[in-house]
């Protein structure tokens, strides 16, 4: 059924979301070397390392927050919870755009990973408002029989 | 009987379909997204870069003055400062400068928080066997982790001594743009002793190296050049000063184990002795 696939999308996002975020975690403690390209726009090493990199007030880092989103999202998208999934990733979103504002705006670099986990929290949206709309619709027909 | 024909269903019209269920709020979401990227990159284009805190050239001159010519005596006796040392033993050819004197090596770049720490200490340890000249002031970046940390810059420096000679490369300046290239050996020797490429990177005569600060740069965060100068003269034991003090005693014993003849006023004090011992 389309709303199945759109979950199991969904789930797919997430799940590459988390790989990144993970990724990102271990080369912060350097368990593995960053696989970035550096010295010009694209530079992930100077993103990651520069003060944003971790989450204000600590030392952890800010791929941390991403582990988190995913996480919640996958098990959101596992339960079919429809409206809250929505409303997690409209808040992964709004923190998305901040952190999309703070590499062009203000470090004026890109992290290419970071920018891929980006976009994996819009398409989690989109499918979730998607499926939304898709079970509002159902509930409704069922209603109307 | 009925020929032809639907039978009745007895059911109204089919109810519009709400707007909720359109296209419209994932549009709505798309095109939000793509409006605030397009904004933040006209507020990144048109946004000028935050210019560095520049030192007057009269203050500058006296920060440095003082740092050159700190009292061997009195910042000896800080010792370790808390810091445990950021000497690492290598195996290497011993490197000589172009004057066929043992060479202190230093990489690093002007934006580098933690090469903002380091260079305080390795300037205050060269200082004691030569005369340490062309440092200017300047601070990391500003939009890396410790932004704006003071220190100094060994761009354009030049070191006299009859014992020891100093090769420096600041490979890039605060905004990351590039300012130096290490020689051929000298990006042998980085390669070598230092696979991760990390920086600070010292080498004292590929016998000691240090990688990385050997203290954190929160220590300097919110002092100015000329606060700091006057904390290493005036109270070495302060939370900044002892520090400092003691990665350059930690350098200094590097340096006294990398000369033939090491000079007793500065390499025979009790601390500086006790250092020597334990690397």
């Amino acid at each position: 059924m389309a709303g199945d696939r759109r979950l199991q999308l969904i789930a797919v996002a997430a799940l590459a979301g988390l790989a990144i975020s993970g990724y990102l975690t271990l080369t912060h403690y350097q368990a593995v070397p960053l696989a970035c390209p550096s010295g010009g726009v694209v530079d992930c090493g100077l993103v990651t390392n520069s003060r944003y990199g971790v989450i204000p007030g600590t030392a952890l880092p800010t791929s941390l927050l991403g582990i988190a989103f995913f996480t919640v999202g996958l098990a959101l998208a596992a339960l079919r919870r429809f409206a809250l999934l929505t409303a997690w990733c409209a808040g992964g979103l709004l923190v998305v755009l901040y952190l999309v504002y703070l590499e062009l705006a203000v470090l004026r670099h890109l992290c290419e990973w970071c920018t891929a986990a980006h976009a994996l929290t819009l398409a989690m949206l989109l499918l979730a408002i998607s499926r939304l709309q898709s079970a509002a619709l159902e509930r409704r027909r069922a209603g109307l029989a | 009987m009925r020929r032809g024909g639907r039978r009745p269903t007895g059911r109204g019209p089919a109810p519009p379909t709400p707007w909720w269920s359109s296209p419209v709020p994932i549009v709505a979401v798309v095109a939000a997204v793509a409006v605030a990227v397009t904004v933040f990159l006209i507020r990144g284009y048109l946004q000028p870069s935050t210019p560095p805190p520049t030192p007057a050239p009269s203050a500058e001159s006296a920060v440095v003055q003082t740092i050159t010519t700190l009292d061997v005596g009195r910042t000896e006796a800080v010792g370790a400062g808390g810091v445990k040392s950021p000497l690492q033993k290598v195996r290497a050819t011993p490197l000589v400068g172009p004057l066929g004197k043992p060479e202190v090596l230093y990489i690093g770049a002007e934006y580098c928080p933690f090469c903002a720490a380091q260079r305080w200490s390795l300037a205050v340890a060269l200082s004691r066997f030569g005369t340490l000249s062309g440092v200017a002031l300047t601070t990391s970046s500003s939009s890396d982790v410790y932004p704006d940390t003071p220190t100094l810059t060994f761009a354009h420096s030049t070191f006299s001594s009859d014992a020891l000679e100093f090769a420096s490369v600041e490979e890039t300046d605060r905004d990351r743009n590039p300012l130096q290239t290490p020689t051929a050996d000298q990006e042998r020797i980085f390669e070598q002793l230092n696979s991760k490429r990390s920086i600070p990177f010292i080498d004292f005569g590929n016998r000691y190296v240090t990688v990385g600060a050997a203290f954190q740069p929160d220590v300097l965060q919110g002092m100015s050049w000329q606060q700091i100068a006057d904390q290493l003269a005036g109270n070495p034991q302060g939370p900044a000063a002892s520090k400092i003090l003691g990665v350059a005693n930690w350098m200094t014993a590097g340096i006294c184990q990398q000369l033939a003849g090491p000079p007793t006023a500065v390499c025979g004090g009790p601390e500086i002795s006790q250092l020597r011992s334990q690397i």
